[in-house]
């Protein structure tokens, strides 16, 4: 790659702007946090009751006469923390001069001790060269007479051990990188996230919107082929699915016509044959045209009551003669496709009735879901197809099937449904038979 | 003898629905377009017609519109497809009712007889404005899409046998309907799913318009005689 072909607009491109932000932020940051801890992590004067031992000491070593002064003020150091003396005149002060009359705790020691001169000395901001020889930081006070008395501190004191400080600004520098290189890697990785979900989507669903190119330069090359190619499979099944949609509607105005010519058939069980063979062909029509068409995504959502609805399913599949239980409650509010979902669940239920006998259907809710178990008394279905009878034209022994009627549309056509709502449906064996369980995510259900 | 128009462009099936019909006990003329229609209502007077929704030429929908802006001759609507959207432009259009191919000829049957009925027996037929859409005791009952729903919106599903019943009902409020009329006005809008008797058909379509506890009592047992829809019904 020349130079002048190098972009910043690409994977290399991005990935070094990311490491130089991180970089950066992290420096940033943890030039803000030594900034700000050295001063919150410095205790606060005022509130030490440092100054208030001060002013005592003062008055008491002012009370003394000046002869005692020099062993008063050394009697009150406290030798660990500060030291305390008393100097006859400014010129014996070992402190250069200062205009820091105005510290920042004159105010409190004005209130203990009434209006006196005061200087204070910050060995790094006053001498930085060190040249008064000074090292420690030192407060001067006149007393009365004029004479003074200093407070000088040995070492600065912070409110953590030096070893703790450390610790803690080392672990900030750890756990602020993790967090900088966290966020610029996920807007690293985004369009990548976004690709790979785009894939998923389309594995899940044909009719999957194309994704929208961006981010760095190869990744919108990928999304465009990924896009063309989804475009190329979309065209392709639609061709398909137009084609036999097409079939499957013209052959209603020839089945029309066997229907017309089977009432001129005399005998009677060829006749009623004759019209079984014309209602199965026409389902097997509705069945392919639902499941290709997908006739229930042109279904606008609604709320609905999904008790209800099951309980429609069960009294149809009562009224054609099968032996049907309920358990569940009597309404339920529910945000979908009702039609569709009737399909689904009536293609489930017909399935239990036709190979399980007695059946039972049990509707709940939880925080997430609401589920639909329809459990049945059969065979069951061996563990190794659970999965392969949803794929669309099986059809399982083919004996079992070829009397019962059926395309092999069902479950398919089902599952299609109930994830088109965002939900799944799954069989598995029960003790008595097949368990067939429909969950659609709650987001607006409610008893 | 009643005289019915049979408007396929299909002719054998418009040939093998003459016959079916004839031997029934009508008189069927068959029009194979839109132009042919017109010239047969222009001849003669029909009770009834049936008419095909894809004809070359003006379509079935639009010959409809036509024919129901000139007279109330009844029109029953015969389609390739049996998707709801189709079923619901037929019925806006006007079409009394509605069959999807390949069809029952007996429903068929059952449906001009059903309509027939209606059209001169005691009971007066339902005003056009009940096929689309009506109101009762907070309900509304959208006829085109068979959808009932409760006063917040909420759709309740019906089975088809219970909408037919709910729609018998509402169409003639307020009015003693005996077991035998609701099968007969029921039926002429669906054949199969009628076998239920009627006793079980109406407690199902009770539990579920009793819905809303507080709505009054909407189907009432008339004893020795069958069943009253309780409350007014307006088209909304």
């Amino acid at each position: 790659m020349s130079v002048f072909n190098w972009r910043l607009n690409t994977l290399a491109g991005w990935m070094m702007v990311n490491i130089v932000f991180a970089i950066l932020m992290v420096v940033l940051l943890n030039a803000a946090v030594i900034a700000f801890a050295s001063v919150w992590a410095r205790p606060d004067i005022v509130q030490s009751g440092l100054l208030q031992q001060m002013g005592i000491m003062l008055k008491a070593v002012e009370a003394c006469p000046a002869a005692e002064r020099p062993r008063m003020a050394a009697a009150i150091s406290d030798h660990e923390e500060y030291g305390v003396h008393w100097y006859a005149s400014r010129n014996d002060v070992p402190m250069p001069p200062s205009d820091q009359d105005a510290t920042s705790f004159k105010e409190p020691l004005v209130e203990i001790l009434g209006q006196r001169r005061m200087e204070a000395f910050d060995p790094h901001d006053d001498d930085p060269e060190g040249r008064s020889g000074q090292t420690h930081y030192m407060l001067a006070v006149q007393l009365k007479d004029g004479s003074w008395l200093t407070f000088d501190t040995a070492k600065r004191i912070w409110g953590v051990h030096p070893h703790t400080r450390y610790l803690v600004i080392g672990l900030f520098v750890m756990f602020s990188s993790v967090v900088v290189a966290a966020v610029a890697s996920r807007h690293l990785s985004r369009p990548m996230r976004r690709l790979a979900a785009a894939a998923e989507r389309f594995g899940a669903d044909v009719k999957a919107p194309a994704i929208r190119p961006e981010g760095p330069l190869e990744l919108r090359v990928a999304m465009r082929a990924f896009n063309e190619m989804q475009g190329r499979i979309q065209r392709f099944v639609r061709d398909r699915t137009d084609m036999l949609a097409a079939i499957s509607h013209d052959l209603r105005a020839p089945l029309t016509r066997i229907r017309l010519r089977g009432e001129y058939i005399d005998e009677a069980e060829q006749r009623r044959k004759l019209f079984a063979d014309v209602d199965e062909m026409r389902s097997m029509i509705d069945a392919a045209l639902a499941f290709f068409r997908g006739d229930g995504e042109e279904e606008a959502p609604t709320r609905f009551d999904l008790a209800g609805l099951v309980q429609t399913v069960i009294d149809d599949g009562r009224d054609e003669g099968g032996e049907v239980t309920y358990a569940g409650p009597t309404r339920l509010i529910y945000e979908g496709r009702p039609i569709a979902l009737k399909r689904a669940i009536t293609n489930l239920l017909g399935n239990a009735m036709r190979y399980g006998g007695k059946t039972h259907v049990e509707l709940d809710t939880d925080i997430a879901h609401v589920r639909l178990r329809i459990l049945d008394n059969g065979p069951g279905i061996p563990e190794s197809l659970q999965e392969t009878v949803f794929r669309p034209f099986f059809r399982g022994e083919s004996s079992r099937n070829r009397n019962t009627g059926g395309v092999g549309l069902g479950l398919p056509t089902a599952r299609s449904i109930v994830r088109g709502h965002g939900g799944e449906v799954v069989l598995g064996n029960t003790a008595q038979g097949l368990a067939a369980t429909l969950l659609l995510p709650i987001e607006s259900a409610r008893t | 003898m009643r005289r019915i128009l049979v408007v396929d462009d299909d002719e054998e099936i418009g040939a093998l629905l003459r016959r079916f019909l004839e031997r029934n006990g009508f008189e069927v003329d068959v029009a194979s377009s839109g132009v042919a229609m017109d010239e047969r209502l222009a001849r003669g007077s029909y009770d009834l017609m049936t008419l095909d929704l894809m004809l070359p030429g003006e379509d079935g929908l639009s010959l409809c519109r036509r024919v129901r802006a000139k007279s109330s001759l009844p029109i029953i609507m015969v389609t390739a497809t049996s998707a709801t959207s189709e079923r619901i432009v037929g019925l806006e259009v006007g079409a009394d009712d509605y069959l999807a191919k390949p069809f029952d000829p007996r429903e068929l049957l059952a449906r001009v007889r059903a309509i027939l009925r209606r059209a001169d027996a005691a009971l007066p037929g339902p005003t056009t404005g009940t096929r689309v859409a009506v109101r009762f005791a907070g309900w509304q009952l959208d006829v085109a899409r068979r959808e009932l729903r409760a006063g917040d919106g909420t759709l309740v599903p019906l089975s088809g046998g219970e909408f037919d019943l709910l729609l018998a009902f509402v169409e003639h409020p307020q009015r003693v309907l005996t077991r035998e009329q609701l099968i007969d006005l029921a039926r002429g809008n669906r054949h199969e799913a009628f076998d239920r008797s009627t006793d079980v058909q109406v407690s199902r379509l009770r539990r579920k318009l009793g819905y809303d506890a507080t709505a009054p009592e909407l189907i009432r047992t008339i004893r020795n005689a069958g069943y009253m829809f309780a409350v007014p019904v307006e088209s909304a």
